[in-house]
This record gives C-alpha cells, sequence and structure tokens, in this order.
C-alpha cells in the first residue's frame, strides 16, 4: 500500500501520464485498503484516480471516488463541482455538465480552467470548429496560455488547416523560444503544408537546441528532396545524412539497411 | 475477403492501450501475393501477418509519415510483404468515422496498393468483453468504402493472447513510430512483442 501511494504521489508531482497503471493500483491495491490512513492526501489521490479512470473510460470506478469526495465536501466544493461535471461529460450529459459551467463561471468569470473544461465540451461533441471558435476568444484574454495554444495548435491540425496550426506554432515558440519540441513541430506543419524553406529553417534552428533530434535530422532530408535548390544543400545533406546513419550504427544497427534505403531514395529523388 | 492473424491483432490491441485517450494509427503489413494464381483471388484476399504502430496524438503531420512508411516499405522488400493496412483510432471515443487525415493516409497507401483495407478502430468494443472484434474492416468498392466485416476472419486464439499480453504489461514495452523517432534504440518492428507471443503455453 506504501508504495502504490508513493508511486501515485510521484505521478501527481511529477506529472506522469501513467492512466492505466494508477488504474491497477487502484483495482489491486488501493480500493481494498482504508485510505483514512493518509490524511489529507486521501483527496488528492481519490480526484487522481478519478480523473485517470475517467482517461481510462472506467465509468464506475471514476464514480466510486466521486461519490467519496462529494460525501466529503459537500455541494459548495466549486472543485467537486468540476469534478461532478467532469463526469457528467464523460457519460454524455453534456447539458448538465455545461449547466454546472455557466453557474461556476458567474461566480467568477476570470477561472481559466472553466473556460476550458467549456472548450473541451465542445470537443467532446465532435463540434470543432466551435471549439476553435471559443478557444480563440479565449486566447485573446489568456495570451500566454501555452497548453491552450498547443490545443489550439492540435485542433487545427485535425481540420488540416495547416496555415493557422503554423500561427499557433509561431506563438509557442514565442513564448518558450529555446524549446527544440517546438521548433520541430513548427519546421514539420510548415512541411506539411509544402513551405520547405521554412521547414528546413526551423529543423535546423530545432538542431540546434538538440543535436539529437531524429525528427528535425530527417526533415532536413525531407525538404531538400522538395526543394529546388538542392545543389546548393548538398554539403550540408551529406552531413546530416552521416549523422544518422552513425547514429543508427551505435544505437540500433538492425535498422541500418532500411534506414540506408530511405536516405538513398530521400537523395536521389 | 481478409484474414488477421495473432501478431498484428495483437500488436494492434496494444497499441491502442498504451495510449488509451489519443488518436493512433499504424499499418498492417500483408505476405505479397503472386497475382497470376488463380485459385483465391488473390487481389483482393488480404492476409495481414504483421502490425507496425505508427503514431499517437497527432497524426495529421507529414514528414515523419513519409519516412515511416519508406523505412517500412524497405522493411517489406526484404520479407516479401507489402503494407495492406491501414488502422485508425479516433481521439473521440464514439467517433468511428474515417477523418480527413485517415483519408488522405488512406489515398497514399493505396497509391502502393489499391486493395488495402482501412481499418477504424471502434474504441467502446476494445476492451474485448464481448468478443474479437473491436474494429471495421472497409475495402475500397466502387468508389466507396464498403464494410467488410463479414469477410474478415480472426483466430480465436487472437483474443486470448491479447488480453494476457496486456495482463503483462506489454502494452507499454510495444513501440510504435513515434517512440523510435524520440529514441531510436526503441525498435518499431517489435520483436520482443513476438517473443512474449511465443512464451505464452497455448
Amino acid at each position: 500500500m506504501q508504495s502504490a501511494i508513493e508511486k501515485l504521489r510521484k505521478y501527481r508531482e511529477e506529472n506522469y501520464r501513467s492512466h492505466d497503471e494508477v488504474i491497477e493500483l487502484w483495482k489491486t491495491v488501493l480500493s481494498k485498503h482504508n485510505l483514512s490512513s493518509l490524511g489529507d492526501e486521501k483527496w488528492l489521490v481519490l480526484e487522481q484516480v478519478f480523473k485517470c479512470a475517467l482517461h481510462c473510460s472506467q465509468q464506475s470506478i471514476a464514480f466510486e471516488c466521486l461519490e467519496q469526495l462529494k460525501k466529503e465536501f459537500k455541494s459548495t466544493s466549486h472543485r467537486v463541482s468540476v469534478l461532478n461535471a467532469m463526469y457528467d461529460e464523460s457519460i454524455g450529459d453534456y447539458e448538465k455538465a455545461e449547466q454546472v459551467y455557466s453557474t461556476l463561471l458567474k461566480d467568477n468569470e476570470t477561472d481559466a480552467t472553466i473556460h476550458k473544461r467549456k472548450i473541451c465540451l465542445l470537443k467532446e461533441q465532435n463540434k470543432i470548429r466551435d471549439a476553435i471558435n471559443e478557444l480563440n476568444t479565449y486566447l485573446e484574454l489568456y495570451q500566454v496560455d501555452q497548453e491552450a495554444w498547443g490545443e489550439l495548435c492540435e485542433l487545427y491540425l485535425l481540420e488540416h488547416d495547416y496555415a493557422k496550426a503554423a500561427f499557433c506554432a509561431e506563438e509557442l515558440i514565442l513564448i518558450n523560444p529555446h524549446n527544440h519540441l517546438n521548433h520541430e513541430r513548427y519546421a514539420s506543419i510548415c512541411y506539411s503544408y509544402d513551405k520547405y524553406e521554412f521547414a528546413r529553417a526551423y529543423y535546423f534552428s530545432t538542431i540546434k537546441f538538440n543535436p539529437n533530434n531524429m525528427r528535425a535530422l530527417y526533415g532536413i532530408l525531407l525538404t531538400s528532396a522538395n526543394m529546388k535548390s538542392r545543389s546548393a544543400n548538398e554539403n550540408s545533406n551529406k552531413i546530416i545524412k552521416e549523422q544518422i546513419l552513425q547514429k543508427y550504427k551505435e544505437s540500433m544497427p538492425d535498422l541500418l539497411p532500411f534506414v540506408e534505403k530511405t536516405l538513398q531514395n530521400l537523395i536521389s529523388s | 475477403m481478409s484474414e488477421i492473424n495473432t501478431l498484428a491483432f495483437v500488436k494492434m490491441f496494444l497499441h491502442l492501450a498504451k495510449y488509451p485517450e489519443l488518436a493512433v494509427n499504424g499499418v498492417l503489413l500483408s505476405t505479397r501475393t503472386d497475382s497470376t494464381k488463380d485459385e483465391v483471388d488473390s487481389a483482393s484476399y488480404l492476409n495481414f501477418v504483421d502490425c507496425i504502430p505508427l503514431f499517437h496524438g497527432v497524426l495529421s503531420l507529414s514528414p515523419m509519415l513519409e519516412i515511416a512508411l519508406s523505412q517500412i516499405d524497405a522493411y517489406c522488400s526484404t520479407r516479401n510483404l507489402t503494407i495492406a493496412g491501414y488502422y485508425h483510432a479516433n481521439e473521440n471515443f464514439s467517433d468511428t468515422n474515417p477523418n480527413l487525415t485517415a483519408a488522405r493516409i488512406m489515398e497514399k497507401v493505396r497509391e502502393n496498393n489499391p486493395n488495402a483495407a482501412l481499418i477504424m478502430i471502434d474504441n467502446t468494443l476494445v476492451d474485448l468483453d464481448d468478443g474479437s472484434r473491436f474494429y471495421n474492416v472497409f475495402l475500397w468498392n466502387d468508389k466507396a468504402w464498403k464494410n467488410t466485416n463479414d469477410s474478415h476472419i480472426v483466430g480465436d486464439e487472437s483474443r486470448l493472447c491479447a488480453l494476457s499480453l496486456l495482463k503483462r504489461n506489454q502494452h507499454r514495452q510495444l513501440v510504435d513510430f513515434d517512440n523510435h523517432l524520440d529514441s531510436i534504440s526503441n525498435d518499431w518492428r517489435n520483436p520482443h512483442i513476438q517473443n512474449e507471443l511465443q512464451s505464452i503455453p497455448f
């Protein structure tokens, strides 16, 4: 039991994405013990298991946890009301959840979490365009919310609106310019709608921040294969190709023949 | 007509289990048939013998898809295999329809193999409570996708093997192409999964 609790604590603090493991720990250990010995941590654990259960579509486990939380915190708790509404969302009772969120927003218009839950509500009902509009409105107020820009980027990508997704990716680079993942994402989006020069430039800036970013190394050769000024890029392509092959030689020699074939196709296409 | 073996079935299943809340996709490989054989209408008989999980989360970016398909093609030609199917699970739990991404990727897959099948995962059936079918198989016929579930064969032991490996937490060991790009020592051919299967007594 103790090791289970410690694991859950670690996952909470370090933001791990291990939903099925949490559910397993609940099923095999935690649900069979009296959690009162944990004191206040009991509620954090219940909330954590609740959210993981929703991720894994285990509504009955979510309900169990929710009931315990509701018993303790009654109906006046803002936090538990939100969890309750999330449960309603998961069973398809969207109207009820919407009502709860609207009521909570009346009390506090600036609550970013509630705004985002309303947007999730739209996404769950596959109303992607509406979700995009609402999220754009939200971002006019909360302009530095990385999570929101990331989500908006994904929503645009669902619609294959690469130009707007690229804009979101640009915002993410502005907010966090040294994160190699932001550069690589932007480059890949540019590549996806044929902006090869931009893509190549940003794949290069990716490896400036992280020389081991495999996607960027591949990306440089991909963009070159699609650009007309190929001869100018020959030397840098050669270096990148060698780097890729070297990495495979060191870490995964079994896959080397397939990688060689891939790179050969790229360079000769 | 199509058939899937235990290895392909299990890998596809484990990919879904690994990322329960995200969209995932991947390809299915089948043996290359000599199309001059006339015992079976080999052009439309698909025998899925392996599965290569591709991506999770965002599925609509093309550069890494091109790299993946190119490497998988190279792998296929050394083993007399061909990419004959594409599976896609939407992020939205109840949405079983192919979206724009699935359609575009299928277009690409069908360029090399016009008989390729589209496999749309039905998230509500993935717990395998009621049977083996957790997806719908579509073949392109007469300018539309036709549901061919009735002529799709799944072996009896596939479901049991899938659940057994899930219990052994093998879904956490499954490698998709995204995992490979994150760290190339992750092998997208998943030989360890094959070994696990062989160690099952039945």
